[in-house]
């Protein structure tokens, strides 16, 4: 298989394969066929931190739009809503990371898939297009980062 | 057999009157009791380790009373790395443990005075020893030294797994490592006053920001984890962050004019100071 890309989030390196494409999302899709496998990208991992909990909001078999929310995530540091990166029927759920979330920190790029889905895979980016968004988006996303967890600011007289 | 129990009372950073009241009440109610032997000290996070006050207090071996504007964990943690040995009690019968107890008791605004001075007298009942009583009828001894306001991450080492993410998130060279690997505020000062950012990244929850306002943040013991979590919706929805952060930025500028002077003025301007003064 090719090189993976690489792009350094400050000290750490999030690993690319070109073997998927991306979403802005921050999710990879592959070709499987007639469906498409959908997992979180090692950007996405690497912000979220150690997986705890996985949730769907949707059952199999419904219609998504892109963009639609479709679950919940809970990490060590940070948690999030997940949104579909396309259009599409989804087929099916990977139980195993549903039972065991932490998968997702080893195995991300292969039986760590989160779901699959019959549809068409518009607006994906290839793997050079995507590290050149997150190069470009990468400080913007620092700064949301610290300007919310800089949210609070003191006023207690304590 | 000692004549009196080491009570160290830290002052409130100057400027509210209903704290300074507080102050008067407590330390004359202490001075009343002859098992205590009274030291008033300026605000505690704001001394530094090397000055003469820290100093005093690392002198101190007996068990002892530290009263402060602090949560008793921020409180403690604050002492320990600057060097004052023993662990924090939370019982008399603390006094039997290893190391010398020090009971830290937390001050706020709304503080009920009876309640600290409650603690105090259990404390001092509950001594391995009984206090003889001070015969003499002095004032309380007071340390004297120049503080300024400081602003800097406050380690629970009972927590702190050594993971090093601090050091790997902060970008202001706040921390380092000693020899053997383990995390150290090297440049407390370096430190961005009102960001607390790291706290929130620490897998443990083992930074701490005295001064912050979030009880999760400033030390409360009991406060929860989870509130500390970031939310990172915006990123993972799939709109460009760029386009997300300004258009945050814009929200809060625009909020910020619509509302003459609202009470959440002072977080979205620090919400826009993040966003212009942090240097990436
Ligand atoms: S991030 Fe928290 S647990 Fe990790 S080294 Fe820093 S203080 Fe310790
Ligand atoms: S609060 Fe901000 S500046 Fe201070 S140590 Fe943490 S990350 Fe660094």
């Amino acid at each position: 298989m090719p090189k993976p890309l690489v792009f350094m989030m400050g000290q750490s390196p999030a690993i690319l394969p070109v073997d998927r494409r991306y979403a802005r999302n921050h999710m990879w899709v592959i070709e499987m066929g007639e469906t498409l496998r959908v997992g979180f990208s090692a950007y996405a991992v690497r912000l979220l931190g150690d997986m705890r909990h996985l949730e769907w909001s949707v059952e199999v078999g419904t219609e998504v739009l892109a963009g639609q929310q479709i679950g919940f995530v809970e990490a060590s540091k940070a948690t999030s809503d997940l949104y579909s990166p396309m259009p599409g029927r989804i087929t099916s759920f990977n139980d195993s990371v549903l039972s065991d979330p932490g998968l997702i920190n080893s195995n991300l790029y292969d039986s760590a898939w989160l779901m699959e889905l019959q549809g068409v895979c518009d607006g994906l980016l290839d793997p050079e297009p995507y590290v050149r968004h997150l190069e470009a988006s990468w400080p913007l996303a620092q700064r949301l980062l610290k300007g919310q967890a800089g949210r609070n600011p003191n006023q207690d007289p304590r | 057999m000692c004549d009196a129990m080491p009570v160290i009372f830290s002052e409130p950073r100057p400027g509210d009157a209903d704290q300074q009241e507080l102050v008067l009440l407590l330390t004359n109610a202490l001075m009343s009791r002859k098992a205590v032997d009274l030291t008033i000290v300026p605000h505690l996070y704001d001394l530094e380790p090397t000055g003469p006050t820290m100093e005093f207090l690392r002198e101190i071996e007996e068990p002892m009373i530290v009263i402060s504007w602090l949560y008793p964990r921020a409180a403690f943690w604050t002492l320990k790395t600057a060097g004052i040995a023993g662990q924090l009690a939370e019982e008399p019968a603390d006094q039997e443990e290893r190391e010398r107890p020090v009971w830290c008791l937390g001050l706020h605004s709304e503080v009920d005075p009876k309640s600290i001075l409650d603690e105090v007298d259990r404390i001092l009942a509950g001594a391995a020893a009984p206090f003889s009583g001070r015969s003499d009828n002095r004032e309380p001894t007071r340390r004297v030294e120049d503080t300024r306001e400081r602003w800097y991450p406050v380690i629970d080492r009972d927590r702190c797994s050594g993971c090093l993410e601090c050091l790997n998130f902060c970008l202001f060279g706040v921390y380092g490592t000693d020899s053997s690997d383990d995390i150290l505020i090297e440049q407390p000062d370096a430190c961005r006053p009102g960001c607390p950012a790291c706290s929130r990244i620490c897998p443990e929850g083992a930074i701490m920001f005295p001064q912050h306002g979030d009880p999760a943040i400033s030390g409360d013991a009991k406060a929860s984890l989870e509130g500390l979590k970031l939310d990172l919706s915006q990123l993972f929805s799939g709109a460009d962050p760029s386009a997300q952060a300004l258009a945050e930025r814009d929200r809060a500028v625009e909020t910020m004019q619509s509302q003459p002077k609202p009470a959440g003025g002072d977080r979205l301007d620090s919400l826009v100071d993040e966003l212009d003064e942090m240097d990436l």
